[in-house]
């Protein structure tokens, strides 16, 4: 019992009350569960004797502190549930609250923002028993994931940029614009509703950009998808050109692929690249 | 009422086509810092494309929720250095946050935690708000939280320990009278001896909203209109410190906007009230 606890000891134990999984009244009883992380192993001292107490119903130290550990967990669950509405729905409610009460036990919010608290939903999803259920659901909370990340990054804007003659056209090293993601789904769920049973497979790659209040998809085929993926990873396009020829993209289909993309403003020049230089206005 | 004495409300995603289409009388909007920070690796979005908007329409005022001041973690230069370029960006006309903890050992709560009123805390929020203002290049309004917790080996009252800390940083007090209001109710001391306590020059802000009275104890939801007894204590702070700008803060459950204008409006009748009658500041 330390009734002067240091402020140290005192963010340490209410960190670890707030936060544990069991809620307040079970951890501070000392109740545990096997193969929690190690940062809910109760902290030495106990900040318990000097919190407030109250003898009225619903007033005591255990009910003060609760009303922070209830809020914690319903914060963060809402905070996903807004960003994976048709994952939350497609789980229903327990289900759901048991993947973010996992989520959190992996990922806790490491930021001050909450933008990034899905980050890694669909992870957790994949090794959890409801991604293994219905494993097209990690594809679904991927592509609201990507949603998300496109709304809160620079918008698309079409191609403001050309190569020109003097260019060395080959070694030009592209990415994919701010706000745009691509994605290699392996499930038809780009319009999935769960009323429709499980989804048909469908091997390809969704690429997700926002232009100015305006999120867009679009699927593309294996073959142009893996092209762009490799370009957006920063090969050359010249030996991007080669790769989707030893995919037996023909040269026109390369082309009319590429202009496709940067029509659409997918593709942006690395920052490094002398080409960011030029582009016109 | 304009100038120095401002009227706004806090402004949140579902009222901003509202507000762009038909401007709304009122001298301010204030929204939540993290909101326009997008995601870790950078870029504000669509939320600062719209707030960018707004801004050529009113100033807005940055109001944050993780600045983590009263942590004995270290601040986050990280958050620190997109802060400040939000505010210059949007030429912000004052950035606020909260006196709590929001997290520790790096892991985030989200929540407004409270600190015991100590000395110890109050050097090392002291050191940590110098820091802060330092690097956001300008003066700090830091607000009281609403609580549910106090702690026995507190040395002083909050009042106190909010007026010491304004002297010994140079930082201005948000005074969030609802908060006053429910902290004072759930620690059993009258919300009075919280406003009478506060040096008067030190308060530059108000902050009005609403609160959830069903349970044993007040929870600050701001998730309806003011309460009257926080209207009542309103009028009692605008006699204490004089009118100041004022703004009405409504995050969850949020209503038509037109319910914000009326509370905004309730708001200013009482501050021109105040100002019909103005009181000698001390302070």
């Amino acid at each position: 019992m330390s009734p002067s606890p240091s402020l140290g000891e005192l963010q340490r134990w209410m960190r670890w009350v707030l936060t544990h999984p069991l809620g307040v009244s079970e951890a501070t009883a000392g109740r545990t569960l096997a193969g929690l992380p190690g940062r809910f192993d109760a902290p030495g001292a106990t900040v318990l004797s000097a919190v407030a107490n109250d003898s009225a119903e619903g007033r005591t130290a255990l009910d003060r502190l609760a009303v922070y550990g209830s809020g914690y967990f319903h914060r963060l669950h809402g905070t996903l549930e807004l960003e994976f509405p048709r994952l939350a729905e497609a789980l229903g409610a327990d289900a759901f609250g048991t993947l973010v009460a996992t989520h959190l036990l992996r990922f806790p919010s490491t930021h001050p923002s909450l933008a990034d608290l899905g980050e890694s939903l669909a992870e957790t999803l994949r090794t959890h028993p409801s991604g293994a259920k219905a494993p097209w659901l990690v594809d679904l909370a991927r592509i609201e994931r990507a949603t998300a990340e496109v709304w809160l990054s620079d918008a698309v804007t079409a191609a403001r940029w050309t190569l020109s003659a003097e260019d060395d056209w080959e070694q030009v090293r592209l990415a994919l614009a701010p706000a745009a993601r691509q994605l290699g789904l392996t499930w038809d769920v780009c319009e999935w509703r769960p009323e429709q049973g499980p989804p048909p497979r469908r091997e390809g790659w969704l690429l997700i950009w926002r232009v100015e209040a305006s999120t867009m998809v679009e699927f593309l085929d294996p073959r142009p998808g893996a092209v762009l993926e490799t370009l957006a990873d920063g090969m050359s396009l010249g030996s991007v050109c080669a790769l989707a020829g030893s995919l037996g993209m023909s040269a026109d289909e390369v082309t009319q692929a590429f202009g496709h993309w940067t029509v659409r403003g997918w593709l942006v020049p690395r920052p490094s690249e002398m080409l960011a230089d030029r582009r016109s206005s | 009422m304009s100038g120095d004495v401002q009227i706004g409300v806090g402004l949140r995603p579902p009222h901003y086509a509202g507000v762009l289409e038909d401007p709304p009388a009122l001298d301010v909007f204030e929204v939540i810092s993290e909101n326009f920070l997008g995601l870790r690796s950078g870029g504000g979005g669509r939320p600062l494309e719209t707030l960018e908007r707004v801004r050529a329409l009113r100033p807005v005022r940055l109001h944050g929720v993780s600045m983590n001041l009263g942590s004995v973690d270290p601040l986050s230069e990280t958050y620190l250095a997109r802060l400040r370029a939000l505010a210059d960006r949007i030429d912000a006309a004052c950035v606020s946050d909260h006196v709590c903890w929001t997290g520790e050992g790096g892991e985030n709560l989200h929540d407004l935690l409270p600190l015991p009123f100590t000395e110890e805390a109050l050097d090392h929020l002291t050191a940590h708000v110098h820091h802060a203002q330092q690097r956001l290049g300008r003066r700090l309004l830091l607000e009281n939280p609403s609580s549910y917790v106090a702690y026995l080996h507190s040395t002083m009252p909050e009042w106190e320990f909010l007026g010491e800390l304004a002297r010994r940083t140079g930082a201005r007090l948000l005074l969030d009278v609802n908060n006053v209001f429910v902290t004072a109710r759930n620690h059993g001391f009258p919300p009075h001896w919280f406003i009478d306590g506060l040096p008067s020059a030190a308060v530059e802000q108000f902050h009005l909203s609403g609160h959830d009275d069903s349970g044993p104890l007040r929870i600050d939801t701001h998730d309806r209109e003011v309460a009257p007894e926080v209207w009542e204590l309103f009028r009692y702070a605008v006699r204490r410190f004089g009118p100041r700008p004022t703004i009405v803060e409504w995050d969850d459950r949020l209503p038509p906007f037109s319910t914000l204008l009326e509370q905004a409006r309730r708001a200013r009748a009482v501050l021109e009230e105040a100002a019909d009658v103005p009181l000698a500041l001390a302070g």
